[in-house]
């Protein structure tokens, strides 16, 4: 297998990685760097529970060669808040019972995140739009609605 | 033992495809990587072409040229195109969901040809021209594909962008994609319209249709039915039957041949419709 070096700025922190050829980003992640919040669904880009942020944009981690990534920045959901300070998001998800079963949490938090990072105060329409690409076969998408709602209150 | 390679240049891109002709080019890996999710330890080798900055550009005015890098959520959201080619855009924002259209490219969303591809119809109505480099060609992108993810690309072919004239003042444009739900659908059946109206009249228009044929298709003969009718006239049931005479739909996962063909013909109608109003007139049907 072809080796090749990459450099990845993860949550803040630079890491120099040896990557094969056909390794996805999800398994850099979660197998590389013991990151396991990030979740793999689907595999093939339907779930979004496999879901970071990649140089500002939204990106599906399992459909990403991180050999494509060299020098990239990714935010996962380990570097949304810590369990003593939880960010906006992960506070609202708790207080508004957007968890249940949690699998597609970390993509939903993301989602949810990359979309306030542009449009701080996103309208009803434009939340579910942001979280189209996530889905969630327990909650439902109310309770996740409201909370990215009142953590956009929150922010403000 | 797979490998990968990121050319920095288009010749080095050209150069590297001529010699290594099974490895799969891949952008933003949106299709590439689930088609061959089973196959990713076997594959050969990849050629990232996604960090290629000259096809990137979007050229905007009388003659519009879209580089094949170009992201899904880059002509959704880009200010010019949405002012004068929203027919587009529309059709951009019809694909998967934000982390898809972050990552897919016009480039691949062509090359991939898939009967639903959602740039297809629009592109196709607008009159748009593929450019490939290495051979170096530029073919209508109606004569582009040759059936389910076949195209008429050379092995050492790599599609560059397309080019098309931006729609004239009195053209209505409207594009219709039928799918299981808003997001993340793959279409069972769409429909591109582009019309030229005058004086009551429709001049033109052009009609093309997604996933009800091998390839995305043109309903030629509807179109000339309709053809320089007036608007108060409009020989809408006539339309749409022919309409549904002359494609050929499949049965599959997404729907069958039969409900295809039955909601493409209102589907059509709804989409010609709106056409004839964003060119500025209010159909009387």
């Amino acid at each position: 297998m072809n080796k090749l070096p990459v450099t990845l700025i993860v949550n803040g922190r630079e890491y120099k990685l040896t990557v094969d050829a056909n390794e996805r980003l999800l398994d850099t992640l979660r197998l590389q760097l013991r990151l396991t919040g990030t979740k793999e669904g689907c595999g093939v880009g339907e779930c979004g529970a496999c879901s970071v942020i990649l140089d500002g944009q939204l990106v599906n981690s399992c459909m990403v060669l991180t050999a494509q990534c060299d020098g990239a920045r990714v935010e996962t959901v380990e570097g949304l808040g810590t369990a003593t300070k939880l960010h906006p998001l992960q506070q609202a998800f708790i207080d508004y019972n957007a968890v249940q079963c949690g699998f597609c949490t970390p993509g939903m938090l993301m989602a949810a995140k990359a979309l306030l990072d542009k449009n701080p105060d996103p309208s009803e329409a434009e939340i579910r739009q942001g979280l189209s690409g996530v889905l969630c076969r327990c909650t439902g998408y109310k309770q996740i609605a409201d909370a990215v709602k009142a953590a956009a209150r929150e922010e403000k | 033992m797979t490998t990968y390679f990121a050319p920095s240049t288009l010749s080095e891109a050209v150069a590297y495809i001529h010699e290594n002709q099974t490895a799969k080019i891949i952008a933003g890996g949106t299709d590439l990587l689930v088609k061959r999710y089973e196959e990713l330890d076997s594959m050969t080798g990849f050629m990232d072409i996604s960090h290629l900055a000259e096809l990137k550009n979007i050229k905007t005015g009388e003659e519009v040229q879209i580089g094949a890098m170009v992201t899904h959520g880059e002509i959704a959201g880009h200010p010019w195109l949405l002012q004068h080619v929203p027919l587009l855009c529309q059709g951009a924002a019809a694909v998967g969901g934000p982390q898809i259209r972050n990552r897919g490219t016009l480039g691949g969303n062509l090359a991939n040809a898939s009967p639903a591809a959602d740039l297809a119809p629009p592109l196709i109505v607008l009159g748009a021209v593929a450019e490939l480099a290495g051979p170096q060609h530029q073919v209508p992108l109606e004569e582009f594909f040759s059936g389910p993810g076949k195209t008429i690309m050379q092995p050492n072919q790599i599609i560059t962008g397309v080019k098309f004239t931006k729609p004239a003042a009195n053209q209505g444009w409207a594009y219709l994609k039928l799918g299981k739900r808003k997001a993340m659908a793959i279409a069972t059946a769409s429909v591109a319209v582009l019309v030229a109206v005058e004086d009551g009249q429709l001049t033109d228009l052009r009609i093309c249709l997604g996933s009800v044929a091998p390839v995305p298709s043109r309903a030629k003969k509807t179109e000339e039915l309709l053809r320089g009718q007036r608007l108060d006239s409009l020989e809408l049931a006539a339309a749409q039957a022919q309409l549904q005479a002359e494609i050929s739909p499949i049965d599959d996962i997404r729907g069958s041949a039969e409900y295809r063909r039955q909601a493409a013909g209102p589907l059509f109608r709804r989409a010609l419709l709106q056409a004839i109003k964003n060119a500025g007139v209010e159909p009387d049907a």
